[in-house]
């Protein structure tokens, strides 16, 4: 009995003990203790209802969007930024997805509301019963090609003020959860336009593996109903996939016969009518000019490989001598920033036509926004 | 009738008028009798004189403005028994707009108590000084003078290898007022002032007795025979550094002198006299970043938003120069100190393809002064272009240690402060430190609160070409077009003693207004505020106000097109941030960040291209009063 007794003080003072501390920590670190208990009891908010998408599963709509592969509400993104991709190794990465369930007529509307959205016409309601929403999944290799951060953001309304909604990002390997991060959002009633929430989880320094797995997902709590609207799903790579990779040197390193930062050439730039006979807008859009190209008047030639990113001077022997910049001056835009740019040899310079395109029928076009622009460029003295 | 003069309460305590009628047999009490320059308000007004402060301290009144370096004060005196008494009398002086409270709720000295700028005679060991005997019941005319002074507690912390240094502790900006105490000296014995009060540099239980308190609130108040006067002048001091003084360039191994020159460099007259010096910024090893090689005129629109999401996304890594923010290869180059119209000029220089630069310019005041309200007239160069293209600069004006000795923190009671700034979270935690930093930063960078809205989110870019959605990142959510971020910093060194200290976004209302304010966890070590504004009106027109009122319990940031329209845009008090205790010195920059430091920024140091031109702003005034 008096064992008992004792084991009974024991407990009741390390539950003291235990809710001072508790007093004591901030909410962040509540929070934390809170998903560490989440997790031990095995009941931590992780929702693996979601399909993994098989490569090759998403297509691009007419509209513009894309078809995930995922399951309702996810099963379409929408905007050019959905459409982003870089293929890698045989694979494909797709970074950015955003739903604001202004779906296509063939897309499944079950899960979608118009009691209210905050942009458009919808959103997707969850059921007063559904605790989670299904997830995005996918692999790692399949977003990233280093992943550095998850950015999740959307908008969130509920008639309710007891609900709470936790955007959560979980990575898992086999059976095994590498990492949970969770932010609240709790409802506004009074916001019309519902709550906006932000966040960035930082993979810091999780060694993660191409094919764990990511599932993006809702966990709702108050019993109510609550709609989500217009969400923003990032996946980050630790630098900008398909950047020419090279050591930058230290210009503080340089010296006699050391190392020289290539500078820009000092350049001319005149805008002038496009030629819209060869040009037309919705006209079929050619190839960017990725030969060099001689600049009429010098014996120098200008070289444009978008994949380069950076416009070249090139001499008379193919090496680049130095960078070139066709800027603008009067409408203060760079013409390498059009998708297209065709380049052809003028007596005193390069005449340079930019263009972006567009493809909704199946054919590149040429768009008529951006309007096409044109501009000789021609080489000026140094300064 | 005697006895009825005994009856006459001969202690009086509190305001009581100096030159009405007699208290005590003491009357006419006048302060500042040689000093008639009065503000719009008809106070007594003075400011700080600069010419030897370096050395000495700032003295109030100095030589240069008061013949003798000395104010005059003077009161009658009558024996009221007749007796032809002499007296005893000492007068002080205390700075009351920077003040800690003087009393507990129990009538104790407060213990902050002795922070108060206060003083007495040149020597603090003098005591009270003693009048010529009375005649009678005739009325005796004293006159004698007084300075106020720096460390004028003559303090042993203030002392060292041999020297007072009395600029340690200067003189604070602000109202004086005046208390005289006279006592008969056949009745001061038995008065028993205790000699803490008498002579001011000594201690009781090792705490200095602070004597407003103990004559007006202490046991001081109540003591036989003693009068306790407090004058009706009040002088309210300023300081106005003299920007057309000239700059000094501190010593430093290996130094250019290349710029030198009579209004800026090392002479003997600017070593004393120069107000400020040329601030060379500590570049810390962190901050170094890859830049792109372009040279832009980005402030005449010749590059845009557009333009840094395509680098960003296409330029070659390996064609980016790498470097770190720089400071100036010769001083003087970048700072002018202008006498013609008094102003400080500030300038970033241009680069050219040799000479690749982001280079901080800056300068700092040399007097270190503690508290006060800090206003800053100036016209720093504008921060966005047209298309919202940000210039990479962010315009600082900002207070920081002296570093002065003696000068250390009040101690952080719970759990103390991190040891270093550049310490990380793993720094060693320390009942007191020196450092102490109020910022003004001005750059594009994003709000931190809500954290609801935080970081604003942007898509992954690829380096595809052929489809702008690949790299031009979407506006919408951004900060607003043509705004730019005051954001306000109180670096209080993670100490956790304020009531409401707290990580992450929390909001303190201050007249009416709530800000909010941003800390990253608990052992950050600094607090910050920001708020958008538009940067047009800030750095586009003739002028703007900045103004850093920095109290003992509070931080107030204020910015206004005038000094008389000012605005708060930050709020912070010791309920929720350590409010600096040490003396600062001012300072103001035009700098380049690693925008690694502003996370959620829309630019990329890295992206901006280097200046085609210099990017000049002009330091108009500076009033600390």
């Amino acid at each position: 009995m008096k064992s008992f007794l004792r084991i009974i003080v024991v407990l009741a003072i390390l539950v003291a003990a235990g809710l001072l501390v508790w007093q004591w920590m901030t909410s962040a670190q509540q929070g934390a203790v809170k998903d560490r208990v989440k997790l031990l009891i095995g009941s931590n908010p992780r929702n693996i209802s979601g399909t993994l998408p098989t490569a090759g599963a998403a297509r691009l709509t007419k509209e513009g969007g894309l078809f995930t592969g995922d399951e309702a509400p996810f099963a379409f993104a929408a905007g050019p930024w959905s459409t982003v991709k870089f293929d890698l190794d045989g694979s494909t990465v797709r970074p950015n997805l955003r739903f604001d369930f202004e779906v296509p007529v063939s897309a499944d509307t079950v899960r979608l509301s118009r009691k209210w959205s905050h942009g458009g016409e919808r959103s997707y309601r969850m059921a007063p019963g559904d605790d989670y929403s299904p997830a995005v999944r996918r692999r790692v290799q399949d977003v990233a090609t280093t992943l550095s951060a998850v950015e999740v953001g959307f908008w969130m309304w509920s008639p309710s003020p007891k609900t709470l909604v936790t955007a959560v990002v979980s990575i898992d390997r086999g059976s095994k959860q590498l990492a949970w991060f969770g932010k609240d959002l709790p409802a506004d009633t009074g916001a019309a336009q519902g709550s906006r929430l932000n966040c960035s989880f930082l993979m810091r320094d999780l060694a993660l593996e191409p094919t764990d797995i990511i599932s993006v997902y809702f966990w709702k709590r108050g019993g109510e109903e609550a709609f989500v609207d217009d969400i923003d799903l990032y996946f980050h790579s630790a630098e900008v996939p398909g950047r020419a990779g090279g050591t930058a040197f230290a210009l503080d390193s340089m010296g006699v016969g050391g190392l020289v930062p290539m500078g820009y050439a000092t350049v001319s730039v005149t805008e002038v009518p496009v030629d819209t006979v060869r040009f037309p807008a919705g006209g079929t859009a050619v190839n960017t000019t990725e030969a060099a190209v001689p600049i009429g008047g010098t014996d120098k030639q200008w070289r444009f490989v978008p994949q380069e990113g950076v416009a070249y001077l090139i001499d008379a022997d193919g090496t680049p001598i130095a960078m070139l910049r066709p800027w603008s001056p009067t409408s203060r835009t760079d013409i390498t920033h059009f998708e297209r740019v065709v380049a052809e040899r003028k007596p005193h310079g390069v005449l340079l036509t930019g263009f972006d395109v567009d493809n909704g029928d199946g054919t590149d076009r040429i768009a008529s926004y951006p309007a096409p622009q044109a501009m000789i460029l021609e080489l000026a003295p140094r300064r | 009738m005697k006895a009825l003069l005994w009856l006459t309460p001969l202690l009086l305590l509190g305001c009581a008028d100096g030159g009405r009628t007699g208290h005590g047999g003491v009357d006419r009490f006048e302060v500042l009798t040689n000093w008639h320059s009065e503000g719009a308000d008809g106070e007594k007004v003075i400011a700080m004189d600069y010419t030897d402060a370096i050395d000495s301290g700032f003295t109030i009144p100095s030589a240069h403005q008061v013949e003798g370096g000395r104010f005059t004060f003077s009161f009658t005196v009558t024996d009221t028994l007749g007796k032809g008494r002499a007296f005893k009398y000492k007068l002080y002086y205390r700075n009351g707009s920077y003040k800690m409270d003087e009393t507990l709720p129990d009538g104790g000295q407060h213990p902050l108590a002795e922070e108060n700028f206060y003083g007495s005679w040149e020597s603090a060991s003098e005591g009270f000084r003693t009048t010529a005997r009375t005649s009678g019941h005739d009325a005796l005319k004293v006159e004698n003078s007084f300075r106020i002074h720096g460390d004028p507690r003559d303090e042993e912390r203030f002392f060292q290898d041999g020297k007072r240094l009395r600029w340690a502790r200067n003189p604070r900006v602000g109202e004086y007022s005046f208390l005289l105490v006279v006592v008969p000296e056949d009745a001061f014995t038995a008065a028993r002032i205790p000699d803490a009060v008498a002579r001011i540099n000594e201690q009781e239980n090792g705490q200095f007795i602070e004597p407003y308190w103990y004559f007006l609130h202490g046991p001081g108040a109540k003591l036989p025979q003693v009068t306790v006067l407090e004058a009706r002048e009040r002088l309210k001091v300023s300081a106005r550094p003299p920007l057309g003084a000239g700059i000094y360039v501190e010593e430093t191994e290996g130094i250019s002198k290349g710029a030198f020159s009579d209004r800026c460099g090392q002479t003997e007259e600017l070593r004393k006299q120069a107000p400020f010096k040329q601030f060379i910024h500590y570049v810390d090893p962190s901050t170094r970043f890859a830049n792109i090689p372009l040279i832009a005129d980005v402030l005449g629109n010749a590059y845009t938003p557009e333009d840094h999401d395509f680098n960003r996304c296409f330029f070659p890594e390996n064609r980016m120069v790498s470097l770190r923010p720089m400071t100036t290869r010769m001083p003087c180059e970048t700072v002018r100190s202008n006498p013609e119209n008094n102003t400080i000029e500030l300038r970033n220089p241009a680069s050219t393809p040799n000479d690749l630069r982001k280079e901080n310019v800056g300068v700092r005041s040399r007097s270190g002064l503690m508290y006060g309200k800090y206003s800053i007239k100036c016209k720093l160069t504008p921060l966005l272009n047209d298309s919202d293209m940000w210039v990479g600069l962010t315009n600082a004006i900002w207070l920081i240690y002296q570093g002065a000795p003696g000068n250390h923190r009040r101690i952080c009671a719970k759990d103390g402060f991190l040891e270093n700034y550049y310490g990380g979270e793993q720094d060693k935690r320390v009942p007191q430190v020196d450092y102490a930093e109020i910022d003004f930063e001005i750059l594009k960078t994003p709000l931190y609160c809500p954290d609801a809205t935080f970081p604003p989110l942007r898509p992954q870019q690829v380096a595809v070409p052929g489809n702008r959605a690949n790299w031009q990142r979407p506006k919408e959510g951004g900060i607003p077009k043509g705004m730019i971020t005051v954001a306000c910093t109180n670096w209080d060194m993670a100490c956790h003693s304020p009531i409401n200290f707290a990580a992450g976004c929390s909001g303190i209302t201050h007249d009416g207004q709530t800000f909010l304010s941003q800390r990253w966890d608990d052992n950050y070590r600094a607090l910050t505020q920001k708020i958008f504004e538009p940067d047009a009106e800030l750095f586009r027109g003739d002028h703007y106000w900045f103004q850093i009122d920095w109290k003992p319990e509070s931080v107030t940031w204020r910015i206004g097109p005038e000094l008389d329209q000012l605005r708060e845009v930050g709020y912070m008090d010791s309920t929720v941030t350590s409010i600096s205790d040490v003396q600062m010195q001012l300072i103001v920059t035009q700098e380049f960040h690693n925008t690694k430091w502003w996370p959620g920024s829309p630019y990329d140091q890295g992206y901006i291209p280097f200046a085609a031109k210099d990017y000049t702003g002009v330091i108009q005034d500076v009033i600390i009063e």
